[in-house]
Formats: structure tokens, sequence, C-alpha cells
């Protein structure tokens, strides 16, 4: 029996049991190997295509980078469909694609501009798989203040 | 001019939601917002934003509600206000500027 491997027609294996040895079941599903290094033109999840990142582990899934002064202004996002301004220093950011758990870790920036001394503090307030909301503080108050430079990370699995 | 979104929140200000693009603002509409948002462009919005929390909405139409904005003046005012009266208290007890400065900050 002899495994073929062809220019055109790619590689042909005599047997199952002989595809399944060298790491592939039917279909081309690589199910245990290494991988030294690989050029994907499409990268596909079992549900169908792997579009963006949310799909993928150890990497972020989501951000938003956007001036929170007034009715905001979003400067880039991935995966966000939209921002709510609710209120003076209080945002919502919300999610293209929701995130699959709720204990997701949402990492918060907020200050006037690069550099500053002062202590801007920025507090979630809650999350949601298809949400969070958070609090931005001014420089050592207990106000809430709309700060022009705002940027929040997404974590999850 | 760039669409938001707008609604009525539970404390009875607005809220306005700006999307990113990644969706269409319809689809935003509906994913986002509760019922009762409504889409308008932004030029429609009141152009001072320091008094946001004094917005309503009323017939489609974003308000600055007035006793809102006065309270929102008066809280900024305050500590101001009262901090003039310490400094003016402690200038009549014969001290100079730069002693009040010195001792107030």
């Amino acid at each position: 029996m002899t495994t073929i491997i062809d220019g055109s027609a790619g590689v042909t294996f005599p047997d199952a049991t002989t595809q399944a040895k060298a790491g592939l079941v039917a279909g081309g599903t690589i199910a245990t190997g290494t991988i030294t290094t690989a050029t994907v033109g499409t990268l596909n999840a079992p549900s169908g295509v792997l579009a963006t990142q949310n799909g993928m582990t150890g990497i972020a899934k989501a951000w938003v980078n956007f001036n929170g002064v007034g009715s905001t202004t979003i400067n880039s996002s991935f995966n966000v469909s939209s921002v709510t301004y609710n209120g003076t220093g209080n945002y919502t950011v919300n999610f293209t694609t929701a995130m699959p758990i709720s204990t997701y870790v949402a990492n918060l920036q907020a200050s006037t501009k690069p550099g500053t001394a002062n202590n801007y503090v920025a507090i979630l307030s809650s999350q949601l798989t298809s949400s969070f909301t958070f609090f931005t503080y001014g420089a050592n108050t207990n106000t809430q203040t709309d700060l022009p430079i705002i940027g929040c990370t997404v974590f999850s699995s | 001019m760039a669409q938001v979104i707008i609604h009525t929140t539970k404390k009875g200000n607005v809220a306005v939601t700006v999307p990113t693009g990644e969706l269409p603002i319809e689809q935003v509409l509906a994913k986002d917002c509760p019922a009762g948002a409504i889409i308008v462009d932004d030029s429609e919005l009141p152009t001072d934003n320091e008094y946001f929390n004094a917005w309503e909405l009323i017939d489609g139409k974003v308000v600055v509600n007035e006793v809102k904005k006065q309270a929102i003046i008066d809280a900024i005012q305050a500590p101001i206000t009262a901090k003039a009266s310490a400094l003016a208290k402690l200038a009549a007890l014969g001290l100079s500027e730069d002693e009040v400065k010195a001792l107030v900050g």
C-alpha cells in the first residue's frame, strides 16, 4: 500500500488507518501534530469561518479607544459595536460578538493626556457577556468626570 | 454628519450610543439599545456637553432641563464659594494674600 504525494491531487492515503497514523482524519482535519511554520490563507473554526480572533485563546477579544468627553468620539476599535455615554463619566462598551463568559477581564485606562501625573480612576460597574459599564473619576476626587483618553481591552476564554 | 442613537435612561436623562461602524446603525439600535431608542443626527444634539446630565428627550428632541442645569451649576459653584468665603474671613484677620495661600494652598 502506498501513500501518494501528488502536486495536483495532494496527498492520498491507501486507507483510513494509515491516514490516522499521519495525524489526519477524513476531511483534512489534523487530529494531533506540530506545525513548525504555517502560511494560512483562511483559518476556519469547526462551526464555520474564523473571521476574527474571537475564536482564539490568549489574545485580546475586544478593544476600543475613545474620547469620553461629551457624547464620545471613537478613535479605533475591535469587536465593539458601540459605546454608550450614559452620563458624566459613565460609559457602556457593547460587543459586536459577545464574550463566551461574563467573567472575562476588562482592562481600563483613563487620562486627560499621556504622561499626566494626576490620578484618574476607571472603575468597572457591571459586566455582561454582551457589554460592560464603567465609571471614570477625576484627579483625586470622588466625582465622576469625562476624560478625553479612554482605552479598554478585553481578554476572555 | 454622523448618526447616533439616543434614549432616556432610568434616571431620566439622555444616553447617547455611538456606533463604531463595525455594524450598521440599525443593527446597533436593535442589539445595544432599549426599546424607544431613536437614531438622530449628532448635529441635533446640544453642543454644550457640560450640562449633559440635564439633557432630556422630549418628543424626539433633546432639550436642556434648565432646573437640572442650574443644579449642576450650583454643585460646581458651591465649593468655590465656600473656599472664597473662608479666604475672605482669613483676610479679615489681617493675613496677607500670600499668608492665606501659605495656609490653605
